[in-house]
This record gives structure tokens, C-alpha cells and sequence, in this order.
């Protein structure tokens, strides 16, 4: 495991509770739960990669790729009732 | 094998990235949603980082990384060792942002709640067929509805907003120590109380008013709310 590894790594346990902490207070922004989904998946994918050299290489390589998947299609996802909720507010978006 | 398998999965995560970014592109930042132009810069920000990331994972996955050439080789490292790095802060700041925002949009929320009930009762007030005077502990006109200005033909001053009293005097029902509406300021709330206001002209209108005090927050006299029905005119 190399630094940047291990850098990855804390950041991402050290974001988790922060942000869960604080998206909870936030009720209203439109897409918040996609966009949640994609934060938690791409989370889940800096634990893959670290744990990549430890474990199961292929499993966690493919875990990894899919965590991605999971997260362009929550962040598009997001993003799309972002937009509608933009474009719903008034006038085009 | 492996590959066949999950190499779709950040081909599908690189063009839903894409498309995400694409779309909060186009979307008008609507600080009323939450969404101002800073959470709008955040997740942009995160977004170009994803695509960024999931492509060079894709090429690294699909040992496509020689398409970018040997020159760029030390700064692909660089950019894939530091790139997912900066994420996390990134997510932290737009969720920050955009708690922010929402602070602000609830204290705006408030206000105009606080604003549409303080015009709702003025409204009523001011609908009131009741005159209702607000007195300073000097017994100066602090506020009157709309029945209370026309009885006493008050008129509010266009550069101080002051509620201007006419030249009249008012008495009580022996027309005894004619004065201000002083003598109506005191601790002990009234009712049915008889007062004759006399305009120099001679024209004389007698109210019955009641009055209740109201206190500061040191508990010391604030003033009277007066209220007094719509008089019978004499002179």
C-alpha cells in the first residue's frame, strides 16, 4: 500500500461521517438521495482499490469498476432531478 | 474474464458521469432549490474529476494508457495518485455549500412567513371598524389604524413617518384639565372611559375608550393600546 493509498484511504473514512452528518440536515436539495448514492459508491471504490493489493484481486478490481458503474448512474440520476427541478422552478434551465 | 465482466461497469459509471455533468451544466443555478452557483461549481468540479478518473481507469482497465503517449506518462501517475485524493474534500465542501444554503433559505422562508402574517394583521387591524391607538409612554400617537386616523384626523408625516396630531385638545367627560392624550397613559387598564376631543374650530367628538398597558422588557410602562368605537359627531 503506498501513500497515496493510504491518503485515499483516510480521506474517505474521514469523509464519511461528516457528510452523512451534514446531508442529513440538508432536506430539499433536489437529487440529494442519488447524489448520496454516488458519493457512498465511489467511497466504496477507494476501499476497493486499497484493498485491491490485499484481497481478492479480481473480485475487488471488478467491485471496483461496478462501484463506478453505480456511480455515474446515481450521479446522472441526481443530476437529471436536478434539472427538472430547475427547469420546474421557472423558465428554462 | 474479469475484464469481460467489469470493465462494463466503469464504461457505464464514465458515460453516466458525462451526461451528469453535462446536465448540471446546462441546469440555471436556483439558489431557491438549493442549488446556487457555488453548489452548482462544487459538483461540477467533482463531476469533471469523475469523468477524469473513470476514464483514465478505463484506459488503464483496457490497457488503452499508450493512446496518450509516453510524454504524458508522469503526469497521468500524478493525476491518478492525487486526483481521488482532492474528491472527498470536494464532496465535503458542496455538502457544506449547500447546508449553507439552506440555512439561508430557511431565515428567507421565515421572513416572508413573518412578513405575510405581519400584513395579515395589519390588515385586520387597520379593517377593524374600532379606532385602535398605540400610546408612547408620553402619551405621543405611536400608531393608528385606518378608523382611528380618519376619526381624529390624524395624517402621517412623508419624511418621518411620524403619525402628525392635529391642534386639538382632549377632555374628560367634565371637560375638566383639558390636555394631550397624556392623561390617558397609566398603569391601570380602563374601560368605557368617556373623552371629548375639541378641534379649535369647535367641533367636539366623544369617544368611550378603553385602554390596556403594556410593559417593556424591564417590565417598566411602554405605552397604552387605546381602542374607542366609531363616535357620534357633535358642533
Amino acid at each position: 500500500m503506498d501513500t497515496a493509498e493510504i491518503v485515499r484511504l483516510v480521506m474517505a473514512v474521514a469523509v464519511v461521517f461528516p457528510y452523512a452528518a451534514v446531508t442529513r440536515r440538508i432536506h430539499d436539495v433536489p437529487g440529494k438521495r442519488f447524489l448520496d448514492i454516488a458519493v457512498y459508491a465511489i467511497l466504496a471504490s477507494y476501499l476497493f482499490n486499497v484493498l485491491e493489493d490485499l484481497l481478492l484481486k479480481d473480485l475487488t478490481v471488478t467491485l471496483l469498476l461496478w462501484s463506478f458503474g453505480v456511480a455515474g448512474v446515481s450521479a446522472f440520476l441526481g443530476a437529471l432531478s436536478m434539472w427538472r427541478a430547475a427547469r420546474a422552478e421557472g423558465g428554462r434551465p | 474474464m474479469i475484464e469481460f465482466v467489469a470493465l462494463p461497469g466503469v464504461v457505464i459509471g464514465l458515460v453516466g458521469f458525462i451526461g451528469a455533468f453535462v446536465l448540471v451544466a446546462i441546469t440555471k443555478a436556483r439558489p431557491t432549490i438549493g442549488l446556487t452557483v457555488l453548489v452548482k461549481g462544487l459538483i461540477l468540479t467533482v463531476l469533471a474529476m469523475l469523468v477524469v478518473s473513470s476514464a483514465l481507469l478505463f484506459m488503464s482497465e483496457a490497457d488503452m494508457e499508450d493512446m496518450l503517449g509516453s510524454a504524458s506518462e508522469p503526469y497521468v501517475a500524478a493525476l491518478e495518485d492525487n486526483i481521488d485524493t482532492l474528491f472527498p474534500l470536494l464532496v465535503l465542501g458542496i455538502a457544506f455549500a449547500a447546508f449553507t444554503a439552506q440555512q439561508y433559505e430557511d431565515v428567507v422562508r421565515s421572513t416572508r412567513a413573518h412578513g405575510r402574517t405581519h400584513d395579515l394583521m395589519m390588515d385586520i387591524v387597520d379593517s377593524a371598524p374600532a379606532g385602535i391607538l398605540f400610546l408612547g409612554p408620553h402619551g405621543q400617537i405611536v400608531f393608528a389604524n385606518d378608523t382611528a386616523r380618519e376619526v381624529l384626523d390624524l395624517v402621517e408625516s412623508p419624511a418621518t413617518g411620524a403619525i402628525i396630531t392635529p391642534a386639538w385638545v382632549v377632555a374628560d367627560a367634565d371637560d375638566a384639565a383639558p390636555g394631550a392624550l397624556a392623561s390617558l397613559v397609566h398603569e391601570k387598564p380602563f374601560d368605557g372611559y368617556p373623552v371629548t376631543v375639541r378641534w379649535p374650530s369647535g367641533v367636539e367628538v366623544r369617544l368611550r375608550a378603553s385602554g390596556r398597558p403594556m410593559h417593556d422588557a424591564r417590565d417598566e410602562l411602554g405605552g397604552v393600546v387605546v381602542s374607542f368605537e366609531r363616535p357620534s359627531l357633535d358642533g
